[in-house]
C-alpha cells in the first residue's frame, strides 16, 4: 500500500521510516514525503492512481492541510484516497472541520504509532 | 388755535395719521399757531403736533419742529413740553431707522416722566421703547416695556389707556411666534376696542390677528380679519396701516395665483404708503409691485423699481445727512443745560464738602486704624489657610500621580498578557510538534535497542552497527526537539516576566523566525480558514547583536502580529485573486541592522498614519486590542538607541523597519 505523508517538519521522514521499518522491509508499505500542501498535491497529479492513503498535518506554512483535503476530495475522486489529518490541535471544532471536508480519520499530535498502525491494518483488511 | 392745537395733542401719541387733505390744513394751521404765538407753553406743544403731522411724510421738518420744541421747553422749565418734544423726536429718529438715538432719547423723556409723574406719558413712552425694541428685533426686551405699560395704565386705573399696550404685546409675540400669546392679547384688545369704541388701535390689531391666523394657516379667517382691518383704518385715514393690510391681501392672493387681486391690492397699498408719506412703506410696496410686473410688463417693474430707490434715496439721505446734522442744535442745548446745572450745584456742593471733609478725615482715621488690625488678622488667617490649600493640593497630585504610574504598569502588564494570549495556541502546537519527535524517537530507539540486541545474539556486528548508527541520530534528535520544548517554554516565560530585561548578545535572524512562526500558528488556531505566504529573507552577516532579547521579541512580534492582521482583514475584503503575504526581512548597512517586517495588506489610512505610535490607539474592535503594542514597541526600540520606521501605501501595503546601530549597546 503508497502512503503519501505530508507535514512540514523534516524529522518526520526518519520517524515514520523507522517506525514502519519492518512493513517497509516486508513490502507491505510503502512511504513518500512532501514538505507542504503544494509538493503533494504537485506529486499526486503523476501518482494518484498508486496512493491508497494520505496522512496529512493540519498547520503548515502556504497551504493547509484542510485545504489539501479539499482539493483532493474535488480532484481524485476515482478512486478517492483516505485522507487521515494529524494535527497538534486536537480540539473538537478542528476535528469538525477536518470530518466535514471529508477526512477519513484524524490522529493528535505527538502521534500514537500502535493506533496508526491498528487503523491501517484496518484499511487492508 | 391753541384749543385746535390742544385737541389734536390728545391723540399725538398714537400712530394715527391723518386724511391728506386734513393733513395740509394742520399743518398750516399749527404753523400759523406758532408763527403767531410768544414762545409760551402752547406754542411749545403746537411745535410739538406739527412735529408729530411731519414724522411720517418729512423726518427733517419734523426734527426740526421737535428740536425748537424742546430748546422753548428747557427755557420754560415746562416738563410736559420737554417729554413730549423728546419723545417725537425719538419717534422721528426711528423712522430713519437710527433706533440707538431714538432709545437715547425716549429713555430722556421717560425719566422726566418718572420725575414728574406723567403717568400718561410714561406708559406711552414705554410703548414706544416696546415699538422700537421690536422694530430692532429684541423681542424680550419689547415684552419687557409693554408689559410695564399695561401694568401702569392698568394699575392706574386707566383701563383704556392700556389697550395699545395689549396691541402691542400680541404684535411683538405674534413675530415671535408664540401663538398663544399672541392670540390672548390680541382677541382681549380686540374686545376692549369695541368695548371703549377705541377706533385707533383697531386697525393695527386686526393685521395682528389676521397674521396669526395666516400663521396657523387659516387663509380665510386671516382673509377676513385682513378686510376688516381696512375698513376700520380707511374710517380714520390710518394709511400706514391699511398699506400693510393691502400689501398682506396682495401675497394671499399672489399664493392663490389670482393676479388681478394682486395687482389691485398692491396698487391700492402703494396708494396708502404714498399718502402716509412714509419712504421705508413706499419702498417696499414697490418693491412688491416690481417684482409682480417683472415677467409681464419690463417697463412698469422699472418703473417701481425707480420709485423705490428714489424713496430709499430720500430715506437714507434723512437719515445719513439733515437728521443727524440737525439733531446738533438739541445736543448744544443739552450741553448747555448741564454746564449750567453744575455751576449752579458746584457752589452748593463746595460748601457741603467742606464739612463732610472734616468729619470724613476723623472718620478716616479711625476707620484706617481699625482696618490696619483686622488686615493683619486676615491677613494671617488667609496665609495659614493658603499654605493648607497648597498642601493639600499637593498631596492629592502626588496621590493622582502615583495612582497614574500604577495604573501605567497595569497596562502595560495587560498589553503583555494579550500578546501571550495570542501567542498560547502557537505555543501549544509549536510544543505539541517537538513532543511527537521526543516520544516517538525515544519509543523507537527502546525498540531499535531490542533489535540491536537481537542481532548482536546472532553475531551480526555489521547490522547492529546501523542499527546502533539509527539510534544515536535518534537520540540527537531527541535532544534537539527537547530543547526546541525548552526554548518555547522559556521565550514564554521571559515573555510575560515583568522584570528588566539584560543587554545579550542575540541572534536577530532566529529571534525573528521564531516569533514569525509563533504569530502565524497562533493566528491559525484561531482562525482556521486564515492562511498566508510567510517569505524570510535573513542577512547571515549579522552575527549577534546586542540587545534586551526579550522585549525585541515583543517588538518583532507585535509587528508581525499587525501584519497578519492586515493581511486577514484585507482577506475578507477580497475573496479571490488575492495572496495574503507577510515577509521578514534584516540587512545590514554599515553599522546600522535593519529588521523589516512587510505585509501586502490595506495600508494605513494617511488620517491615522500620525497617531498609531501613540498610547491607546486602536483600529481594531473594542476588546481585541490595547492599543499599547506600537507604542510600547516605538519605546523599546527608542530605549535600545534605535528608530522605529512606517512606510505605508494605501491598498498595497505597510512595512515597518526596526533600525538598530550594532555598536551602541556593546557591552
Amino acid at each position: 500500500m503508497k502512503i503519501l505523508v505530508v507535514d512540514d517538519e523534516a524529522d518526520v521522514h526518519p520517524l515514520f521510516i523507522q517506525r514502519f521499518r519492518k512493513e517497509i522491509r516486508s513490502h507491505e508499505l510503502e512511504f513518500n514525503f512532501a514538505l507542504s500542501g503544494e509538493e503533494a498535491l504537485k506529486y499526486l497529479e503523476n501518482n494518484h492512481s498508486e496512493v491508497v492513503l494520505i496522512l496529512s498535518d493540519i498547520n503548515m506554512p502556504g497551504m493547509s492541510g484542510i485545504e489539501l483535503l479539499s482539493r483532493i476530495r474535488q480532484e481524485y475522486d476515482a478512486p478517492p484516497p483516505v485522507v487521515m489529518m494529524i494535527t497538534a490541535y486536537g480540539d473538537d471544532e478542528n476535528y469538525q472541520q477536518a470530518m466535514q471536508k471529508g477526512a477519513n480519520d484524524f490522529l493528535t499530535k505527538p502521534l500514537d504509532f500502535n493506533l496508526l498502525k491498528e487503523k491501517l491494518n484496518q484499511i487492508t483488511q | 388755535m391753541k384749543k385746535i392745537a390742544g385737541l389734536f395733542l390728545l391723540c399725538f401719541l398714537s400712530q394715527q395719521v391723518f386724511a391728506q387733505s386734513n393733513h395740509q390744513s394742520i399743518i398750516d394751521s399749527l404753523k400759523q399757531a406758532i408763527s403767531t404765538g410768544n414762545n409760551d407753553t402752547a406754542t411749545v406743544l403746537s411745535m410739538v403736533e406739527l412735529a408729530d403731522q411731519y414724522k411720517f411724510s418729512n423726518v427733517d421738518s419734523a426734527l426740526f419742529y421737535g428740536q425748537k420744541a424742546f430748546v422753548v421747553s428747557r427755557k420754560l422749565k415746562f416738563y410736559e413740553g420737554e417729554y413730549k418734544s423728546l419723545f417725537i423726536l425719538g419717534y422721528a429718529l426711528s423712522m430713519t431707522g437710527n433706533s440707538t438715538r431714538a432709545l437715547e432719547l425716549e429713555l430722556k423723556a421717560l425719566r422726566i416722566t418718572e420725575k414728574y409723574n406723567f403717568t400718561i406719558g410714561r406708559g406711552q413712552i414705554l410703548n414706544r421703547l416696546g415699538i422700537i425694541y421690536r422694530s430692532a428685533g429684541d423681542f424680550s426686551s419689547s415684552l419687557f416695556y409693554h408689559k410695564k405699560s399695561l401694568q401702569l395704565f392698568n394699575s392706574s386705573r386707566n383701563y383704556n389707556m392700556a389697550v395699545p399696550a395689549e396691541v402691542y404685546l400680541g404684535m411683538t409675540y405674534r413675530a415671535l411666534n408664540v401663538l398663544d400669546s399672541a392670540l390672548f392679547y390680541s382677541l382681549r384688545a380686540d374686545k376692549k376696542i369695541k368695548q371703549y369704541g377705541d377706533s385707533t388701535m383697531s386697525c393695527p390689531n386686526l393685521i395682528t390677528l389676521g397674521r396669526i391666523q395666516l400663521v396657523k394657516g387659516n387663509v380665510q379667517p386671516a382673509l377676513n380679519y385682513f378686510q376688516q382691518a381696512l375698513s376700520d383704518g380707511y374710517l380714520i385715514d390710518q394709511y400706514f396701516f391699511t398699506s400693510i393690510a393691502n400689501i398682506e391681501i396682495a401675497e394671499i392672493y399672489q399664493q392663490a395665483g389670482q393676479r388681478d387681486s394682486i395687482i389691485y391690492y398692491a396698487q391700492r397699498a402703494l396708494d396708502d404708503a404714498q399718502k402716509n408719506g412714509s419712504g421705508l412703506s413706499i419702498a417696499e410696496v414697490s418693491i412688491f409691485l416690481s417684482s409682480l410686473h417683472e415677467k409681464s410688463n419690463l417697463e412698469l417693474a422699472l418703473r417701481y423699481h425707480k420709485m423705490a430707490v428714489a424713496a430709499l434715496k430720500k430715506t437714507n439721505k434723512l437719515d445719513n445727512l439733515n437728521a443727524i446734522k440737525n439733531l446738533m442744535a438739541f445736543d448744544e442745548e443739552e450741553r448747555q443745560f448741564e454746564m449750567a446745572t453744575t455751576k449752579a450745584s458746584y457752589q452748593n456742593k463746595v460748601r457741603q464738602y467742606a464739612l463732610i471733609t472734616g468729619l470724613g478725615i476723623f472718620l478716616l482715621i479711625a476707620f484706617f486704624l481699625y482696618r490696619n488690625n483686622k488686615q493683619k488678622q486676615n491677613a494671617n488667617a488667609l496665609l495659614h489657610h493658603e499654605k493648607e490649600e497648597v498642601n493639600t493640593q499637593k498631596l492629592k497630585a502626588e496621590e493622582a500621580l502615583s495612582e497614574l504610574k500604577s495604573t501605567q504598569a497595569q497596562l502595560i502588564q495587560s498589553e503583555k498578557m494579550a500578546s501571550l494570549g495570542e501567542l498560547t495556541a502557537g505555543i501549544a502546537h509549536e510544543i505539541q510538534n517537538p513532543l511527537n519527535f521526543v516520544n516517538n524517537f525515544s519509543e523507537v530507539s527502546n525498540e531499535l535497542i531490542d533489535e540491536m540486541n537481537e542481532e548482536l545474539d546472532k553475531g551480526d556486528i555489521n547490522e547492529a552497527k546501523v542499527i546502533a548508527d539509527d539510534i544515536k541520530q535518534n537520540l540527537e534528535k531527541i535532544n534537539y526537539h527537547g530543547k526546541r520544548a525548552d526554548a518555547i517554554v522559556k521565550g514564554m516565560l521571559q515573555h510575560s516576566r515583568s522584570s528588566v530585561g539584560k543587554y545579550e548578545p542575540t541572534d536577530i535572524n532566529a529571534l525573528a523566525d521564531e516569533y514569525l512562526r509563533l504569530a502565524y500558528h497562533g493566528l491559525r488556531a484561531k482562525d482556521k480558514s486564515f492562511n498566508a505566504t510567510l517569505n524570510t529573507d535573513f542577512d547571515e552577516s549579522i552575527g549577534k547583536i546586542n540587545i534586551i532579547a526579550q522585549d525585541m521579541g515583543r517588538v518583532i512580534l507585535n509587528l508581525i502580529t499587525n501584519a497578519f492582521y492586515a493581511v486577514k482583514d484585507k482577506q475578507m475584503q477580497i475573496a479571490e485573486g488575492y495572496e495574503p503575504t507577510v515577509s521578514v526581512s534584516t540587512k545590514k548597512i554599515n553599522d546600522v541592522v535593519e529588521i523589516s517586517v512587510r505585509d501586502n495588506g490595506n495600508g494605513i489610512p494617511q488620517k491615522v498614519l500620525d497617531k498609531i505610535f501613540q498610547p491607546f490607539f486602536t483600529t481594531k474592535p473594542t476588546g481585541q486590542g490595547t492599543g499599547l503594542g506600537l507604542s510600547l514597541s516605538y519605546d523599546i526600540v527608542k530605549a535600545h538607541g534605535g528608530e522605529l520606521k512606517v512606510k505605508t501605501t494605501e491598498n498595497e501595503g505597510t512595512e515597518f523597519i526596526i533600525e538598530l546601530p550594532v555598536n551602541k549597546n556593546e557591552s
